[in-house]
């Protein structure tokens, strides 16, 4: 009973984290969905966070040094955040249709199941226990950070310390297990799993926020959330816990909502900093998530008002040069570090990060082989595809919203892009259109112009010559 | 006072418009099913990928007698007796409803006086049993008269007795020949299907069997497409027949979303009152143990309680049932079973032989007659190591490596 206790405590507290954090980003009419839901992920990327900070300055982790530090942040934002702008005041003007009822006895018909048997069911699906579990086990046993390596380095170099596994992704996915580990006191196969369906519930939140946020009636995004709980690719993702791919998806989603509101609120400085959380986790939580990261930047630059054509321009080569820079730092042979002297190196060099004052920051676990970009990246499930699709619906659906045109074009893109790659993706995977899915693998990035130039046809191209009439910054967000 | 008949008349109208697009989406649905099942008949022939089921020769399991296995053939030996029992790649799970008839083809000349086809079927425990027709070199048997050939077979094999080794050239399972009834009544099986969760079930799509010749999701989108269609024509046509076409059109996406959702619904709720009643009330010891590779996480158990500290560099072995160097189920999930010890399950790559590899101090657990390894030949430790044995456990054998070759 008490284990269960503290389970429940360890998976709340981050999110309780994340809200706070949110409340203070966050205009304060961004609502009370999207605040529960962004805080969800970003909550969890800050525990990742810490314990990575906590490894790299101490050489251990522990569960009260970390609950120390969010204490302090909760007690922080609490403060700093003014009464007026809280979001969960609207919660309380909510009425209970019969459509809000339906909706939410079907998203609990779902949602129960989902969560007794990630409660009951020890770690099932193959990489679950195998890619992710294994490491988190392990940093729970030892309470560190050990270094994993891929099985032929593990060979070539025998040492006790260094452990070996396939290990080609970030390490969010396995810090958070760990961290539920390390409150709950020992490894447990089932109750590590916890954070799974709530990351599945949080991205439904999510979805609705994000419509909600974007002027679309209460009812509609009502839908979309209980949508997003009834896709069986979301759903068999979070019963069978353990895969970074919901995660993956709310990173990109928050990355999305972020990019679509910095240039027109007024509380820039916060969006900015949820979209730098939100790419930097989505990154760490599977190596794919650099590409989709960068592509949804490149996007946002291209859609930015004709007025800033250049900076449109620049903000895009820059994305594209860093991105591809430090995508070779992270794959190909050659080290971007700069030796500072006596005070350490600088730099990036084979997913390891050098900064003074740390140990080695191995964001990447040692990877085996190469990366081919287009069938590597985007023949996997975890292109963030929920995001990609429900912010382009999300997108299709601005009407009379102010960043309407450039929306409008996000989502005609986005909405596309991310089809073809459902196709490229299921279709590989059901030999039946082996053949189809194959042809749009191959060349997803000519399928990636294709569907950027019918997007830029479809609205009209409205998206680059955009509102002339504008004269003062538009605040986004409606009331909810 | 509220007159009731113009209520219910507003209500009519205010329902005329969903009612009409949840009709027109099933509608449309049937007309996919047909569509599908008429384009088959008049083509004569099913799609590519669901016209035959390839059953692979290699990586077998005997029961009795022995195999040679080549790339394109596979060699049966019966035992003693004359009677050879092999079980094809469990992988292989397919609907029974989906094909109908094997068909196995020897070398010409081959002295078989019996043969019998071989299954096992989620829905029945035990084995079943058909007796395999000869037809010169082809011995076939039509299966669906049977009524254990249903649900998800998942499991195949063949039962043969003879004199001299058999030669096994292919082995093939086949639909009947396309009829308007079948065809409904396997796309109607197909998308009703219960798949049961495995190790891969994350990675598949929902619905999207190996030869599913209309899967659900497609199947939905083309019925959306078409009822969105018919609905517009209406508009045209008729427009006093909808009062809105948006909320039509909504009904119409409802109702066939719910078709592809319901059958995962289902899925949902079954694996879960399984969850309940295999694991309440237990520790999790206990829930461990009720897995069907409960017996490796015993084995997991009883070698960690041997090992004399937490942090031993421990190498898994076995032949396994797949290839050398690729992965292998019992020896990777003994990997994450007997963390926190520093264990190498030689998951994939698997390295030419390095001496170099391996320290003094090593333990090398070896599940069964152990495929080709550098510490291993002819299933015997390779003599170069020096190896005590510290244990046998569960049939696995624990050794330590005291030294090195040339150490």
């Amino acid at each position: 009973m008490l284990e269960m206790a503290w389970a429940i405590l360890t998976l709340c507290f981050p999110w309780l984290v994340g809200i706070q954090i949110c409340r203070l980003a966050l205009p304060h009419n961004s609502g009370w969905l999207l605040t529960l839901g962004a805080g969800f992920f970003i909550g969890y990327a800050i525990v990742a966070l810490v314990l990575f900070l906590q490894d790299a300055w101490t050489g251990s982790i522990g569960f009260s040094g970390p609950l120390f530090v969010f204490l302090a942040i909760i007690i922080a934002t609490w403060y700093l955040s003014p009464s007026h702008r809280d979001p969960f005041t609207s919660v309380r003007s909510v009425s209970l249709r019969p459509v809000s009822v339906f909706l939410v006895l079907f998203s609990a018909s779902i949602a129960l199941p989902v969560i007794a048997d990630v409660w009951l069911r020890p770690l099932f699906p193959w990489d679950a226990w195998y890619t992710y579990g294994l490491q988190a086990k392990i940093y729970t046993h030892k309470k560190e950070i050990v270094e994993f390596v891929s099985q032929i380095q593990w060979l070539d170099n025998p040492r006790t310390d260094v452990f070996n596994t396939y290990v080609a992704h970030g390490r969010l996915i396995p810090l958070i297990q760990t961290w539920m580990g390390l409150g709950i006191g020992r490894w447990s196969e089932s109750l590590v799993n916890l954070p799974w369906p709530l990351a599945w519930i949080s991205l439904a939140l999510l979805t609705g926020g994000a419509a909600q946020f974007f002027g679309i009636s209460s009812r509609i995004a009502g839908l979309s959330a209980c949508a997003v709980l009834s896709m069986p690719i979301t759903g068999v993702h979070a019963v069978l816990a353990g895969y970074p791919d919901l995660w993956l998806a709310g990173f990109c989603m928050i990355l999305i909502i972020s990019l679509s509101a910095i240039t027109e609120s007024t509380q820039r400085l916060g969006w900015i900093c949820l979209a730098v959380v939100a790419a930097v986790a989505a990154w760490w939580a599977k190596k794919y998530g650099g590409l989709f990261v960068g592509l949804g930047i490149a996007a946002w630059c291209l859609s930015l008002p004709e007025g800033r054509v250049q900076w449109k321009m620049l903000f895009a080569f820059l994305t594209i040069g860093t991105l591809s820079l430090v995508y070779l730092a992270f794959n190909a042979p050659f080290p971007l570090v700069i030796s500072l002297g006596p005070a350490g190196e600088l730099g990036v060099s084979e997913g390891v990060l050098y900064i003074p004052g740390f140990k080695e920051l191995r964001l990447e676990a040692h990877g085996g082989g190469g990366f081919s970009l287009i069938n590597t990246a985007f023949s996997s499930k975890s292109f963030g595809l929920m995001a990609w699709i429900c912010l382009g619906l999300v997108g299709l659906s601005l009407k009379e919203h102010p960043i309407a045109q450039r929306g409008r074009f996000l989502g005609y893109w986005l909405l596309l892009s991310g089809f073809s790659t459902w196709i490229a993706f299921t279709y590989t995977q059901a030999s039946r259109y082996a053949k189809i899915g194959t042809v749009v693998e191959r060349h997803m990035m000519i399928v990636l112009l294709v569907t950027f130039v019918l997007a830029l046809c479809a609205s009209n191209g409205k998206s680059l010559s955009r509102d002339q009439k504008r004269e003062e910054p538009i605040k986004t967000g409606v009331p909810v | 006072m509220v007159d009731s008949s113009r209520l219910k008349g507003a209500l009519c109208n205010r329902a005329r418009p969903f009612i009409g697009g949840a009709v027109c989406a099933l509608v449309a649905a049937a007309a996919v099913m047909l569509a599908t099942a008429g384009w088959i008949i008049l083509r004569g022939e099913y799609p590519e990928h669901a016209r035959k089921l390839s059953i692979p020769l290699t990586g077998v399991t005997v029961r009795t007698g022995s195999v040679n296995e080549k790339d394109d053939f596979l060699r049966v030996i019966p035992d003693s007796r004359g009677v050879a029992v092999v079980l094809f790649d469990k992988s292989s799970w397919f609907l029974a409803d989906q094909f109908h008839v094997v068909q196995i083809t020897t070398t010409k000349g081959t002295a078989i006086q019996r043969a019998e086809w071989v299954w096992l079927s989620r829905a029945y425990d035990e084995t079943q049993l058909e007796p395999l027709q000869r037809n010169g070199r082809k011995f076939r048997a039509h299966l669906e008269a049977s009524e254990s050939w249903r649900d998800r077979i998942n499991g195949i094999g063949v039962v043969l007795s003879a004199t001299t080794p058999v030669t096994i050239k292919d082995i093939s399972l086949r639909p009947p020949n396309p009829s308007m009834r079948y065809l409904l009544k396997r796309i109607w099986a197909e998308w009703a299907f219960r798949e049961g969760y495995h190790g891969y079930t994350i990675n598949g799509l929902h619905g999207a069997g190996h030869a599913t010749i209309l899967p659900i999701g497609l199947g939905a989108g083309f019925s959306l497409v078409s009822a969105l269609a018919l609905l517009w024509l209406i508009h045209i046509l008729r427009p006093e027949w909808l009062s809105s076409l948006r909320s039509a059109m909504l009904a119409a996406l409802v109702v066939l979303w719910a078709c592809t959702v319901l059958p995962w619904a289902h899925e949902l709720w079954t694996e879960t009152f399984w969850s309940l009643e295999t694991y309440v009330g237990k520790t999790e010891t206990e829930r461990k143990l009720s897995e069907s590779d409960g017996y490796l996480f015993s084995l997991a158990e009883r070698v960690k309680d041997v090992l004399p500290s937490p942090s031993e560099r421990i190498f898994v072995i076995s032949s396994g049932t797949s290839v050398p160097g690729s992965t292998n189920f019992e020896r990777t999930k003994l990997h994450y079973y007997l963390a926190p010890h520093n264990v190498q399950s030689l998951f994939r790559y698997l390295p030419k032989p390095q001496e170099g590899s391996v320290l003094q101090g090593d333990y090398v657990l070896v599940l069964d007659e152990a495929h080709p390894s550098y510490f291993m030949e002819k299933g015997k430790i390779n003599p170069g190591y020096s190896v005590k044995l510290i244990e046998e456990i569960n049939g696995a054998r624990l050794y330590l490596i005291e030294r090195r070759p040339n150490a």
